[in-house]
């Protein structure tokens, strides 16, 4: 490149409010603009030399900055970096810098060119902006105007469900739910998940996750199924990717106009059943920012036997702008879904009949009572051996926690009384 | 398919009575006919229960009567590897 001030190329890069440098095919530098010489105080001759460049960029940014620069001329690659620069007043400012191949027509690299831009206030802002994000109790994220996100403060991943990140800008958010009661399903549970984060780790898609876990329940747990939810959401597109294991459907709210709808879904059966070759249908979502994604388990439709109701309620509840407002939304939906109705309880596998439960102050202790029709048991105050057993865990956890726990039998059923550990505090007069 | 082994089932299928129905299942060993038309929930444990019957016998026809029974098979998928009908004079 030649400074020759007819030349188009050089009268562009002395127009722009940004560093431009031009480095010739050998690494040497050929070129640097006036914004670039007026803000390091460097003369043309100086901000030719490496030395005297490198020796401008702070210390603790140099090394990755000779790296990945490094990197970037060994494979005739872009890249891209952030740095701190010192000025011609001695002090140092963020700059982003992109260096770009220029190729001829054979596709042989000519020459490199870069630019810098000052981001200073931005850093500052986004700095601010972090610590903000974390403690405020929003539901916050930051996206540049072409929709890169930028930042999800805590809440916002919490909220999405059972999210990790894949990379900075790829989460998967999976919800799932054992077919099945007790430690043995607590335990599924969580192979499944690990089996989730392990095969969206190695890059696979919702479909191959699913495809992997059912595999791996065949394997390790034929007689229990599972249902799940995967989706996973790139937030550089803007858009979800999801296939379902015979999971109920996530709700969606839009922003601005408050549409809701549940996901379109194929769902294959549930993990551990499905017939050879299976492999769910892929279906996309393009949530705008500002969407909210319910994912729940069936006992939130279930309760009172009437999946198609309680479907409804989940998207009556997401509609109404209370829910969108909520520093809790997933509690909210809860509550407005449940509040109010029986919730039919199913946990009845070790007594025969009916069980009444009763809660009572007896002057400043609760008491929590549970009547059923069986015919008493020998409370152990210690762990059952085995470890999966159902039998005696319940019992001890409650013997943990309460103050004192009572068991007497008689002919109508076994009475657990227990003293909970909270105490009813006087009332202000 | 008439000539088919089935079960009747009637209620609420849940964990309260899976052993019930894990015994008439016990006695299919061949493809069946499971009749839900009486059925007005079925929980997990029942649909695991079905999962289970259809892997081990290889074909299993639903009969569901009621749109919610229907739903809930719609939702975890059953639609793809049971044949459901609404009644009993569709199987033929």
């Amino acid at each position: 490149m030649t400074t020759d001030p007819t030349d188009l190329a050089v009268t562009i890069a002395e127009g722009v409010p940004y560093h431009v440098w031009v480095v010739r095919a050998d690494g040497s530098v050929e070129y640097n603009n006036r914004q670039f010489l007026d803000y390091t105080g460097l003369s043309e001759q100086q901000a030719l030399a490496d030395a005297q460049r490198s020796e401008l960029v702070h210390p603790d940014d140099r090394d990755a900055l000779v790296a990945r620069w490094s990197a970037a001329f060994e494979t005739q690659a872009s890249c891209e970096m952030e740095f701190r620069l010192r000025g011609r007043d001695d002090r140092y400012r963020w700059f982003l810098a992109r260096v770009a191949p220029l190729r001829d027509a054979a596709g042989e690299v000519t020459r490199w060119v870069g630019t810098g831009v000052d981001i200073d206030g931005l850093r500052e802002s986004a700095e601010w902006m972090r610590g903000f994000g974390e403690t405020a109790p929003l539901l916050i994220w930051v996206s540049r105007p072409d929709g890169f996100v930028e930042f999800w403060n805590r809440r916002m991943i919490d909220f999405t469900g059972v999210t990790f990140e894949i990379s900075p800008w790829r989460l998967v958010l999976s919800v799932g739910d054992v077919i099945g009661k007790g430690v043995n399903a607590a335990a599924t549970m969580s192979l499944i998940r690990h089996g989730i984060r392990f095969a969206a780790q190695r890059g696979q898609e919702p479909a191959e996750i699913l495809k992997a876990v059912d595999a791996a329940l065949k394997a390790e747990n034929p007689d229990l199924t599972a249902t799940a939810f995967v989706a996973i959401m790139d937030i550089r597109e803007s858009r979800i990717r999801y296939a379902s294991a015979g999971h109920p459907p996530a709700a969606l709210r839009l922003p601005l106009t408050g549409r809701t709808r549940l996901l379109d879904v194929e769902p294959a059966p549930p993990l551990g059943t499905w017939p050879a070759n299976t492999l769910p249908r892929v279906a996309a979502a393009p949530p705008a920012y500002g969407s909210l994604i319910a994912m729940y388990t069936d006992g939130l439709t279930e309760f009172d036997r009437d999946p198609i109701e309680g479907e409804r309620l989940i998207l009556e509840a997401l509609r109404d702008e209370a829910a969108y407002a909520s520093t809790n939304p997933a509690r909210y939906l809860r509550d407005a879904v449940l509040g109010g109705r029986r919730v039919h309880d199913d946990v009845v596998r070790h007594a025969p009949g009916p069980i009444e439960m009763r809660a009572e102050w007896q002057g400043s202790d609760l008491v929590l009572h549970v009547l059923d029709r069986g015919r008493g048991f020998a409370p152990s105050l210690e762990l059952p051996l085995d470890g999966l057993s159902e039998n005696g865990r319940g019992f001890f956890i409650v013997n943990a926690l309460a103050r004192r726990v009572d068991v007497t039998a008689s002919r109508q059923g076994t009475h657990v009384r227990a003293v909970l550990p909270v105490t009813r505090k006087a009332r202000a007069a | 398919m008439q000539s088919l082994a089935s079960v009747r089932l009637a209620g609420e299928l849940d964990l309260s009575n899976v052993s019930i129905l894990r015994a008439k299942f016990a006695a299919l060993d061949g493809p069946a006919v499971v009749d839900l038309s009486d059925v007005t929930y079925l929980d997990s444990t029942a649909l695991n229960e079905l999962a289970l019957l259809r892997r081990r016998v290889g074909a299993v026809a639903l009969v569901v009567g009621s749109a919610n029974i229907r739903r809930t098979l719609d939702i975890v998928g059953f639609s793809t590897s049971f044949r459901i009908v609404a009644n009993r004079e569709e199987l033929g």
